[in-house]
């Protein structure tokens, strides 16, 4: 009996060890993949193209857009982005900023630093939002309007702002962004190439933590100081280089991220703009396009322009980014279990087959079989039921590649943009490619198993996010 | 087993470890290497040396010491900055430079974006090598650089009938917007061709609202007498787009052609209609837009009251013309 419960044991041991390894080896097969499409793709179509001949080409027929920034308690930040939407070149644009009932002083801020005065415009309420209180238009810039509404969650600020829009394309931003000057220019491309098919476009996101600032333009580039915001510039320059890039190529691109991305109008009005009270907006509308285009039979293309468009502050702190952490992967869950009916469903082709596979993979099982393997393997080791060798090779094997990807995603980086410009930068991103698989990976992963126990918890919490403010020099 | 699990990682290790200590030696030589002369202080440059001393030797040989890449993108840059006689000089100096053979090299070597540059460039050469160049260019594999090269070839005017065009670019390359400008090219020596796109049922919309836009852009609002009877039968994405054209440029002539197309079967028209009428402000226009208050189509009726204030003026509307089931509490209408 003890000889079958110990056969038994090892055989379970055994299963669970090969689910792990399994797990881990279709993620990382997966990250080459990628790897491989974005080379290909990005050594196709250089991403660098002069602002000056962008101009020259697309001026003319660049199509209106209108920036749609939602700020809660954002008074740190607030006034440089929005100098840095001000000297958009660009030629054809308007600003709304939506204050999302913030009780700091992000309001008076913006009010004494860009002479609002109360406007009256007439605007189609048809997607739903919170109340708004008043609207505001800039004496100094009339093309900037703020709106000021009572709070309701940054999927509600962009709804109340896609209502006050009157241009085809608007581009949704975070408050706290501070874009490129040429970041219009570049985005627009995609949709002058194909105006008919282009619904939306997503474009790279850079970290500005360290860099100095000067009217809402980052003014020299420079690596953070902190291990913490390096880690942050490899896992960027990884996800927006490498998979984005990846997924457009094949028009699976399942997330535009909610800190720069162009919609086109009609459409975002068609499937009802952005679901109030989500926890991954940016996922959430992606999804929602490719369901009702697919539903509706239609020729269509969500595309992504690999060349930084803004800069962003992110978390310096663990803490701070276990939260944010915590709440996207709870987002992914949320978006995941709403739209289930179109996972491996192949009516909807790719983004059902391998947009939704993905998802299934790295962040519906990624966490939770990565964490058991933190603690069945070991523990399988010391009982005696895996050998010492296997529990190294396996170890050194999931480190080995991720070093390997994370490397790679820098020198496409370097290749293709080169946005840091020092020798000393690669070496300071390639240490913290390295060393963020000692440490910072296992614990990202736990951070993500809190947002699965919050999507449990139907928790549609945020959290603090308190921001530094950009070092304005 | 255990010895592919080891070499895997081994070879990746070295792999990674090889790829970042390469970039970052590749980074210092870059460093340390005579800073390549940047094409805007190239161009720049151009412009001192032919602008101020005219001097055409001293132009050929600093020119000769650009490598093929720097002379492209310099000549994009200083192109569109001169004008005249010191233009037609500078494209001979660039011709004698070598330009033309680096560009055909290109074109079939280089990446999408330089293909691109290559045509925008070819475009303002005289040689009839760069005239093949361009016209191979038409079958490029990129789409871009299909249309800026037709667009180059339309600068040139030696662009071929535009359905032989049409064919050779293919189907992507036709759904551009960018056929806005090789239109804007063509006219107004070839208006009639032009007019006939827009008018030609057979077309592709984009193509169409293309040809409409080149129009509209160019102040030639000759396609408006016969709008009247074309864009009744006309695919929605057509009709919408002559309206919005239409009203952006307000031209008076329009107030028919917008009332008929207040009335057509599509909402999308309808609601460019609406749009445009309010671009124009025309008094005659407010009982027309009136009797849309009932429209079906919510984004129609919206659409209206907002014309209709631009056509009575801010405050002007009476809040109960504008009634409507789904509007929402925060509008300001309501306010008012």
């Amino acid at each position: 009996m003890t000889g079958e419960i110990r056969a038994d044991l090892i055989w379970t041991a055994q299963a669970i060890t090969w689910v792990v390894l399994a797990s881990g080896f279709v993620q990382n097969l997966l990250q080459i993949i990628q790897l491989c499409i974005a080379a290909a793709t990005l050594h196709r179509r250089p991403p660098v193209v002069d602002p000056m001949l962008l101009w020259q080409r697309y001026n003319e027929i660049a199509p209106p857009v209108t920036l749609i920034a939602p700020a809660f308690n954002e008074e740190t930040t607030i006034v440089s982005s929005v100098r840095s939407m001000l000297s958009l070149r660009y030629p054809d644009y308007e600003i709304i900023i939506v204050n999302d009932g913030s009780s700091d002083g992000t309001l008076a801020l913006l009010k004494r630093e860009f002479g609002l005065v109360a406007d009256n415009p007439f605007h189609e309420p048809l997607l739903v939002h919170q109340p708004i209180r008043a609207i505001y238009r800039s004496t100094l810039c009339p093309r900037l309007q703020v709106v000021d509404k009572l709070n309701g969650g940054k999927a509600d600020a962009q709804n109340a702002a896609v209502n006050l829009c009157s241009t085809p394309l608007f581009c949704v931003l975070d408050g706290d962004t501070l874009l490129e000057q040429d970041a219009l220019l570049r985005a627009v491309q995609p949709f002058i190439d194909d105006p008919e098919r282009m619904i939306a476009v997503g474009g790279s996101l850079r970290i500005a933590n360290g860099s100095p600032i000067r009217d809402g333009q980052v003014r020299q580039v420079e690596v953070p100081h902190k291990l913490l915001p390096r880690i942050q510039i490899v896992e960027y320059l990884r996800s927006f280089l490498m998979a984005r890039v990846a997924w457009s190529q094949i028009n699976s691109l399942m997330i535009i991220s909610g800190a720069f991305g162009l919609f086109r109008k009609d459409v975002v009005m068609e499937v009802g703009g952005y679901l109030a009270g989500s926890m991954g907006e940016d996922l959430d509308i992606v999804i929602r396009l490719h369901r009702h285009m697919r539903d509706t039979n239609r020729a269509y293309r969500i595309g992504f322009v690999p060349e930084p468009m803004c800069w962003t502050e992110v978390p310096e702190t663990l803490s701070v980014l276990a939260r944010q952490r915590a709440r996207w992967q709870n987002g992914a869950l949320d978006c995941f279990f709403r739209y289930r009916g179109m996972a491996l469903n192949p009516r909807y082709g790719r983004v059902g087959m391998l947009g939704f596979g993905q998802m299934i993979v790295v962040d519906l099982m990624g966490p939770l079989v990565e964490v058991l393997g933190y603690f069945t393997i070991p523990l399988f080791w010391a009982f005696g039921v895996l050998s010492y060798e296997s529990f190294a090779a396996y170890v050194a094997l999931v480190f080995g590649i991720g070093m390997f990807v994370s490397i790679a995603s820098l020198l496409l980086a370097e290749m293709q943009l080169r946005p840091y410009p020092r020798p000393l930068h690669l070496l300071e991103l390639g240490s913290a490619a390295i060393l963020e698989n000692f440490g910072y990976r296992q614990l990202h992963n736990f951070w993500r198993l809190r947002g699965y126990w919050q999507y449990l918890r139907s928790s549609r919490e945020w959290g603090e996010m308190p921001r530094v403010g950009f070092a304005e020099t | 087993m255990l010895d592919f699990l080891w070499g895997a990682t081994l070879v990746f290790v070295a792999a990674a470890v090889g790829m970042w200590l390469w970039a970052i030696v590749r980074r210092a030589l870059m460093a340390k290497a005579p800073v390549r002369q940047a094409p805007r202080k190239a161009a720049g440059l151009l412009w001192i040396l032919w602008c101020q001393a005219r001097d055409g030797a001293k132009l050929d040989a600093k020119l000769a010491e650009f490598d093929p890449r720097t002379l492209l993108e310099t000549a994009a840059y200083a192109l569109p900055l001169l004008t005249g006689a010191d233009r037609e000089s500078t494209i001979s100096a660039l011709g004698r430079a070598g330009l033309d053979s680096d560009a055909e090299r290109y074109m079939r070597r280089a990446p999408e974006g330089q293909r691109l540059l290559c045509c925008e460039i070819l475009g303002a050469m005289k040689s009839r090598r760069s005239l093949r160049v361009l016209r191979r260019a038409l079958k490029d594999r990129a789409p871009s650089v299909r249309v800026a090269a037709a667009i180059s070839l339309a600068q040139r005017q030696e662009l071929p009938p535009l359905q032989t065009v049409f064919r050779q670019m293919g189907p992507d390359a036709r759904g551009s917007s960018r056929l806005a400008q090789l239109f804007e090219e063509l006219l107004p020596d070839r208006q009639q061709e032009v007019i006939e796109v827009a008018r030609n049922p057979l077309s592709e919309p984009q193509v169409r609202i293309s040809a409409l836009q080149a129009l509209v852009l160019k102040s030639d609002f000759s396609f408006i007498p016969f709008a009247e009877s074309d864009l009744d039968g006309a695919p929605p994405a057509v009709a919408a787009a002559a309206a919005r054209l239409i009203g952006g440029y307000a031209d008076p002539r329009a107030i028919q052609i917008l009332v008929k197309l207040l009335k057509n079967d599509s909402a999308v028209v309808r609601r460019a209609a609406v749009e445009a009428a309010g671009e124009i402000a025309d008094p005659k226009l407010e009982v027309p837009l009136e009797e849309r208050l009932a429209d079906e189509d919510d984004l129609v009726r919206y659409s209206v009251v907002r014309a209709l204030q631009q056509v009575l003026g801010p405050n002007k509307l009476d809040p109960d013309r504008a009634t409507s089931p789904t509007r929402h509490e925060s509008s300001p209408l309501e306010a008012a």
